[in-house]
C-alpha cells in the first residue's frame, strides 16, 4: 500500500515533468552545495591535521627568523658582499639541553633536536639533484616519528666524530639513485664525499613551505659534520656578489616530557633565547595549539556551511511549498473526486505529503550526485584527492526528504481541509 | 423500510451577506431499486441535496437514514468508507483524471477502501474491463480521457461508479453536457441499473428525461414543492 502510494505520487509528479523539475531545482542545488562543501572541508581538515601531526603533537618548535633589519638590507640590492648573522646558536642549544634536558636542572624535555639547512649541491656521480641538505642529530628520527626504510639513521657516534655520512629521504634517494640501492654508496656535497648509511620511509609535507617541511626530499648529515666540513657560514653567490648568512641553527625541536605543559616549556625556552638576543629573531610554534586553532576554525566553517546549506534548503523548501500549493489549486476537482470515491482527509494529506517527499527524495538523490560531481571537479582543478564522508550522502537525502515533509505539510493540510462540495464545483 | 430516508433536513450556508438556505425542511424517501429524479431551477438546491445524500456534506438540521443507519453520528472515516463501498457518483463534468488512462480512471474507485482489497488486483482489473465492455468502451481502455467524446467520458465515469458495486448511484446532471443521442444512451444505462436492483437518484434539468423516471421530486428555493409518480 505504501509503495502504491509512492508510485502514485511519482506518476502524478511526472504529469508536469518540467514543473516538478524546476520545483526540485532549489533542493538539488541546496543538497549539492552541502555535499560539495562537506567534501572540501573534509579535504582541508585532513590536510591541515596531517601536517600538524607530522610536526609532532608533543613538540615545541623554535625557528630562527630573519629579523626586519636584515630583510630591509636585502631589499636595497647593494653591489657589495655582506654577511648577515641571526637566530639560534649551538651555544643556546647546549644551554637548553643543560637546563631542560633529561640531565638538566629542570627536566622538562626529553630531547632538543637542532636542525640546520645547508646550501650545498648534492651529486651522486654525474647525477645532480635538487635535494635539500639538513644537518641534525640522531634524535631527529624518533622525535619526528620518521621511520627508517633501509640502513640506519644518524647516530651519536656520527655526530661525535663528525663522520662524513648521510641519510637520504625517500624522494631524495630516488632522485640520486634511481636504479640502485643508495645504502653504501657515496654522494658528494660541495667538495665533500659522504657515505650513504640509510634511507628513510616516505613521510609527507610537515608544513606549507620551506626546506625543513619537506623531509622526503632531504639529505641528512650529522650536525657537527656540517660545521667541521662546511664551516659556519652559508654562502650564496650570484653575479659576483656573495651573500653570506650565519645561522647556526635554523630550527630546534623540543620534545616535551609527558605531563609537562607545552605552553610552559614554550614560554621558558622563548624567554631564555630572547634575553640573549638584541632583536626578535626566533619564533615559537606549538603544533598542538595549531591543531586546536584548526579545530576551532573547522567548527566555525561547519557552522557557516551548515547555515548556508540550511538557507538554500529553506529556499528550496519554499519552492516546493509554492509548487505544491499551485498543484493543490489546480487539482481541486481531483481532490473532490477522490473524496467522493471514499478518500478521507488523511488520505488526501498523505497523497500530497508523499508527492512533495518523493519530489524531494529525487531532488536529494540528484543533489547528492551533483554535489559529488562538483567536489570531484573542484578536486581535479585544485589537484587534491577528493574525500567524502560516507555519512554525508544519506544525510543529504534525509535532509532533503525532511524538507519535503516539512514544506509539503502546509499545502497538504490545505488540500485535506478542502470542502469536497466546493472542490467538485466546476467554475 | 426505505433505503434512503430524509426527515426535515435543512442545509444552511452561513455567509457574510446573510445565511443561504440551500435546503429547507426536506423530507422524502427513496425505495430500493427506484429511479428517482430531482428537478428544479438553477440554485434550487439539487446539487446540495445530492451531495448530502452522498455524505459529502452533512445537514445543518434534520435526520438522514441510509439503509436504516443514522449517518449524522458517523465519523469522517466511516462516512468515507460508505462513500467508497455503497455509493457511486456520476457528475455532469465527468471528473475523470486527465493523467490516467481510461482503465486506471475506472480502477481509481477501488483506490480507497475497496471491498475486495487491492485496487490493482487481477480480479478487479478483470471486473473493470468487463464494465468497460458493458458500456461499449473495451477498445478505448488505454486511451486518455481527452481522447474521448463527452458521451464516452460519461460512460467511463459510470463504469467507475459501478466497479465497487454500490447500492446507490447518485448522478448530478449526467446528461447535462451531452447531446440528445448520448444523453439517451446514458439514461438507458442508468435505467438498466435499477433493473439490477440498484437505486438511482438523478438530478436533471431535462423535464422530458424526468418524465421517464419512476418518480420526480421538484425543488424550489430549497423546498420540495411537488412529488409525483410518473412512469410507474
Ligand atoms: N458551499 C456553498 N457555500 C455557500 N452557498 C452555497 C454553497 N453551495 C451551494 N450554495 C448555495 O446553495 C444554493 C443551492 O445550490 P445548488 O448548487 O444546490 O443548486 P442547484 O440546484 O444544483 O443549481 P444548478 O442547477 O445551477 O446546478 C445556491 O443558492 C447556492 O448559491
Ligand atoms: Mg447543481
Amino acid at each position: 500500500m505504501k509503495i502504491a502510494l509512492l508510485r502514485e505520487a511519482a506518476s502524478n509528479l511526472l504529469v508536469h515533468k518540467t514543473r516538478s523539475f524546476l520545483a526540485a531545482l532549489g533542493i538539488i542545488f541546496g543538497v549539492a552545495s552541502v555535499i560539495c562543501m562537506l567534501s572540501i572541508s573534509e579535504v582541508a581538515r585532513r590536510d591541515v591535521i596531517g601536517r600538524i601531526e607530522r610536526l609532532g603533537i608533543r613538540n615545541v618548535i623554535l625557528d630562527s627568523v630573519k629579523p626586519e633589519r636584515i630583510r630591509d638590507r636585502e631589499k636595497q640590492e647593494s653591489r657589495q658582499s655582506w654577511m648577515a648573522s641571526y637566530g639560534l646558536t649551538t651555544e643556546e642549544i647546549d644551554l637548553l639541553r643543560d637546563t631542560l634536558g633529561p640531565n638538566g636542572t629542570r627536566h622538562a624535555v626529553d630531547a632538543v633536536v637542532p636542525m640546520r639547512t645547508m646550501f650545498e649541491d648534492v651529486r651522486a656521480g654525474a647525477r645532480g639533484a635538487d635535494v635539500n641538505v639538513v644537518a641534525t642529530t640522531h634524535e631527529y628520527a624518533s622525535v619526528m616519528s620518521h621511520a627508517v626504510a633501509d640502513g640506519r639513521f644518524l647516530s651519536t657516534v656520527d655526530d661525535a666524530t663528525s663522520a662524513t655520512v648521510c641519510v637520504l629521504g625517500s624522494k631524495a634517494a630516488r632522485a640520486l639513485f634511481p636504479l640502485s640501492n643508495p645504502v653504501g654508496q657515496v654522494v658528494k656535497m660541495g667538495t665533500t664525499h659522504l657515505k650513504v648509511v640509510g634511507v628513510m620511509a616516505p613521510k609527507g609535507q610537515t608544513g606549507s613551505s620551506g626546506i625543513l617541511s619537506n623531509p622526503d626530499n632531504t639529505a641528512w648529515i650529522p650536525f657537527k659534520t656540517s660545521f667541521a666540513r662546511f664551516g659556519n657560514l652559508q654562502v650564496r653567490r650570484s653575479s659576483g656578489v656573495s651573500e653570506a648568512t650565519k645561522v647556526e641553527v635554523n630550527r630546534a625541536i623540543l620534545k616535551v616530557k609527558e605531563d609537562v605543559k607545552l605552553t610552559a616549556v614554550a614560554a621558558i625556552a622563548e624567554n631564555m633565547v630572547d634575553t640573549r638576543h638584541r632583536q626578535k629573531d626566533v619564533s615559537v610554534t606549538i603544533p598542538f595549539q595549531l591543531l586546536r586553532e584548526q579545530r576551532q576554525a573547522e567548527r566555525i566553517f561547519r557552522w557557516v556551511m551548515g547555515s548556508l546549506g540550511a538557507i538554500s534548503l529553506l529556499v528550496g523548501g519554499v519552492g516546493i511549498m509554492n509548487i505544491m500549493l499551485a498543484n493543490m489549486a489546480e487539482r481541486r476537482q481531483e481532490i473532490g473526486l477522490r473524496r467522493a470515491l471514499g478518500a478521507t482527509r488523511g488520505d488526501i494529506l498523505r497523497l500530497f505529503v508523499s508527492e512533495s517527499s518523493v519530489l524531494c527524495l529525487i531532488g536529494g538523490v540528484f543533489g547528492v550526485g551533483l554535489g559529488a560531481c562538483l567536489a570531484i571537479v573542484v578536486g581535479q582543478l585544485a589537484q587534491w584527492t577528493v574525500v567524502f564522508e560516507p555519512w554525508s550522502f544519506p544525510l543529504g537525502v534525509l535532509v532533503s526528504v525532511t524538507t519535503g515533509l516539512i514544506f509539503g505539510t502546509v499545502p497538504a493540510i490545505k488540500a485535506a481541509r478542502l470542502d469536497p462540495v466546493l472542490a467538485l464545483r466546476v467554475e | 423500510m426505505a433505503l434512503i430516508q430524509l426527515e426535515s433536513v435543512s442545509k444552511v450556508y452561513p455567509m457574510a451577506g446573510g445565511d443561504v438556505h440551500a435546503l429547507r425542511n426536506v423530507s422524502f424517501a427513496v425505495e430500493e431499486g427506484e429511479l428517482l429524479s430531482v428537478v428544479g431551477s438553477s440554485g434550487s438546491g439539487k446539487t446540495t441535496m445530492l451531495y448530502l445524500l452522498g455524505l459529502l456534506t452533512d445537514p445543518t438540521s434534520g435526520a438522514y437514514r441510509l439503509n436504516g443507519r443514522e449517518v449524522g453520528r458517523l465519523s469522517d472515516r466511516e462516512l468515507a468508507r460508505i462513500r467508497a463501498q455503497e455509493i457511486g457518483f456520476v457528475f455532469q463534468s465527468f471528473h475523470l483524471l486527465p493523467q490516467l488512462t481510461v482503465l486506471d480512471n475506472v480502477l481509481l474507485s477501488t483506490r480507497y477502501g475497496a471491498v475486495d482489497g487491492a485496487s490493482g488486483s487481477a480480479a478487479t482489473k478483470k471486473k473493470a474491463t468487463a464494465l468497460l465492455e458493458e458500456v461499449g468502451l473495451s477498445h478505448r481502455m488505454a486511451h486518455r480521457p481527452r481522447e474521448l467524446s463527452g458521451g464516452e467520458m460519461q460512460r467511463v465515469a459510470i463504469a467507475r461508479a459501478l466497479l465497487t458495486e454500490p447500492s446507490v448511484i447518485l448522478a448530478d446532471e449526467p446528461t447535462g453536457n451531452l447531446d440528445e443521442v448520448n444523453g439517451e444512451q446514458i439514461f438507458r444505462i442508468l435505467r438498466g441499473l435499477t433493473e439490477q436492483g440498484k437505486t438511482v437518484v438523478l438530478v436533471t434539468h431535462d423535464l422530458a428525461l424526468a418524465d421517464k423516471t419512476d418518480r420526480s421530486v421538484r425543488l424550489k428555493d430549497g423546498e420540495v414543492v411537488d412529488e409525483d409518480r410518473t412512469a410507474a
